[in-house]
């Protein structure tokens, strides 16, 4: 029995059927007839599915429904809009926690890459430790070059002790400080060293910290640092001959004071009041040690007396400057990264100083503890690389001088100057 | 302040709001809810005067087409009397133009009509309830005793045919014409 919104009951085809199957009780079928009295098209209907195929009239009424609605859906378009279903609170909670995260996780990363990541000097800065000092002279000057040689120790070293020796590298083109922490053996050859180069002024207020800088232009080494705090600075300098004449291959090392910013890359800031000693180098001149001011700076260097067309190494430290020997240094210390710079002289082992030293010492049996002569070979190095055309300088054991000789037979060796000679010397017992 | 909107499905509106619905808008989807509710009936009664399923099948589609035409044209206050009229006229017509020869009871559901408007309300009315007894009493006796039996004591139509041992169709056929004579003899002293 269906509804309607008329006040009696709705009867449907079921109904019908039920009333003509005689599926109703007295009660229904009596008021059905009540309503169809009422009805006159419930009546009609009565009479129309008295005689018809219950199978059939329920196909038809299907086929009728079908018909109508689909003829409604087709004059009527209508386009259904996609339903909306109201986002819950909490997904937008969920959201806005993601995105908080996210944010914040940004944030930390590039607030930690700011601690990290050294700022970007203009000029290269030297990540190794270069062990020694060579410099080629300027290709208008025409001077010798002289090899220099001074201690150093891993950067890590440099990075966590706090006792550095200050180091000056002068290169041909670039010039590279590096911070160094010395073993206590090598302090006399270090001290030494320093003051060969001019560095070690502590008095002065050379600063122990000893940082290395790549000079791009040898007119000037600037040092930006690259912070979100503070803003980038500039430090130029003028490196000229007493006639006003600018010295390109001028090498410069600077140290860091109390006055520094230093970085943990090891390069270094002046801060607004601050000066810094530099000392400048050049070969065929004398070293000097010049303040840095905030901004411009003009240093003159001294012409040397002396020349030198000879690549001097002294291994085993404790050895008090030679004539035309340039640096000083202690060579076994020297790790394999720090041997690019060897790459730069004009002669020199293949496998690094320090490697031939150590190798060289083994082989002679040197006692360093007790060295207290001198073993000194000079000999260059042909095409292929062999030493050849060997000459003994200074020799306190003649089988000492052969094993030596020997072993620098069995090294191999660079050369870029096939006049230049290149000096062996060592403290044997 | 949010405010609240009451959409009523087509399912739940009235004869009258669907009606106007259609009329307002052309919503044909409102017509064929309309229909619908009816379409069952319809095809019952295109069944009693074509005699053919499948005639009233496509009696009962016409039918909603000619509804598109002409709800628009005509004021209806009561639909569902009004679509019975125009299916039963149509299906006449379709018996007309098959010249058929047919014999219909007219007289019979013109009375049902008569009373489906107005002889409830009489019946049910505690003030009338005397005449309408003075009424039964003049009707002959099969009409009075299937009018009680029906009325009073709630029968059907087989429990009075079981009762009376009267058939069927002739206890049906007493109950509306006692109908009849009682709408007459009602409005005969309507007035007294």
């Amino acid at each position: 029995m269906q509804g309607n919104s008329n006040t009696y009951h709705f009867y449907g085809p079921e109904d019908i059927k039920r009333y003509l199957d005689g599926g109703m009780n007295a009660q229904e079928m009596h008021d059905m007839e009540k309503a169809a009295l009422k009805d006159p098209m419930l009546a009609d209907a009565i009479d129309g599915f008295r005689n018809a195929d219950a199978s059939v009239t329920h196909k038809h009424l299907n086929d009728i429904r079908a018909a109508i609605l689909g003829t409604a859906a087709k004059e009527n378009i209508v386009v259904s809009l996609p339903q909306r279903t109201p986002v819950k609170w909490w997904r937008w909670a969920v959201a806005a926690c993601t995105l908080g995260l996210l944010a914040g996780s940004a944030w930390w990363f590039i607030q930690k890459q700011n601690d990290i990541v050294p700022s970007t000097p203009i000029a290269n800065i030297s990540r190794e430790i270069a062990p020694a000092v060579t410099a080629q002279p300027a290709a208008e000057t025409g001077k010798p070059a002289i090899s220099k040689a001074a201690p150093e120790t891993p950067a890590k070293n440099a990075t966590t002790e706090g006792v550095k020796k200050p180091a000056a590298i002068l290169k041909e083109n670039h010039t590279s400080i590096a911070i160094t922490k010395p073993p206590k053996h090598e302090e006399t050859a270090l001290k030494t060293a320093a003051a060969e180069i001019s560095l070690a002024d502590e008095a002065s207020g050379i600063p122990k910290d000893a940082t290395t800088l790549n000079m791009s232009q040898q007119e000037q080494f600037a040092y930006k640092h690259v912070s979100a705090a503070q803003p980038v600075n500039y430090l130029s300098e003028k490196v000229t001959d007493k006639q006003e004449n600018p010295l390109p291959s001028a090498g410069v090392a600077a140290a860091v004071n109390n006055n520094m910013l230093t970085k943990s890359n090891k390069s270094f800031m002046p801060t607004r009041d601050s000066s810094l000693k530099a000392p400048e180098n050049m070969t065929g001149y004398n070293n000097e040690v010049a303040t840095l001011r905030r901004v411009h700076n003009n240093i003159v260097l001294k012409e040397a007396k002396a020349d030198s067309n000879e690549i001097v190494v002294i291994g085993y430290g404790r050895k008090k400057q030679k004539a035309l020997t340039g640096s000083v240094g202690d060579y076994q210390k020297f790790q394999k990264q720090t041997e690019k710079a060897w790459k730069n002289e004009i002669i020199y082992p293949e496998e690094g100083w320090a490697h031939f030293y150590e190798e060289l010492g083994t082989g002679l049996g040197v006692d360093q503890s007790k060295a207290t002569k001198t073993l000194q070979i000079k000999f260059t190095v042909d095409d292929n690389g062999d030493p050849v055309d060997f000459e003994i300088v200074e020799s306190p054991d003649e089988l000492l001088t052969k094993k030596a000789i020997e072993m620098i037979r069995k090294t191999k060796w660079k050369n870029f100057k096939l006049d230049k000679n290149a000096v062996v010397k060592i403290e044997v017992n | 302040m949010a405010q609240v909107f009451t959409i009523t499905s087509l399912k739940q509106q009235t004869d009258e709001d669907l009606l106007l619905e259609f009329k307002r808008s052309g919503d044909q989807n409102a017509l064929a809810e309309l229909y619908l509710r009816y379409s069952d009936l319809l095809y019952g009664v295109c069944l009693k005067y074509l005699e053919d399923a499948e005639d009233a099948k496509d009696a009962v589609m016409n039918i909603y087409q000619e509804l598109l035409r002409k709800v628009p044209q005509h004021e209806i206050q009561h639909f569902k009397s009004w679509v019975y009229v125009l299916a039963k006229n149509y299906c006449l017509m379709q018996l007309r133009s098959a010249k058929k020869n047919i014999t219909v009871n007219l007289e019979q559901h013109t009375m049902q009509s008569d009373d489906f408007s107005h002889l409830d309300s009489v019946i049910e009315k505690e003030e009338a309830f005397k005449r309408l007894e003075k009424c039964i009493e003049k009707l002959p006796e099969e009409q009075k005793s299937s009018i009680q039996l029906f009325y009073y004591d709630n029968k059907c139509y087989n429990e009075i045919a079981e009762t009376t041992g009267m058939d069927w169709n002739k206890v049906r056929s007493l109950i509306q014409n006692g109908r009849r004579n009682l709408k007459i003899c009602m409005e005969k002293n309507a007035g007294k």
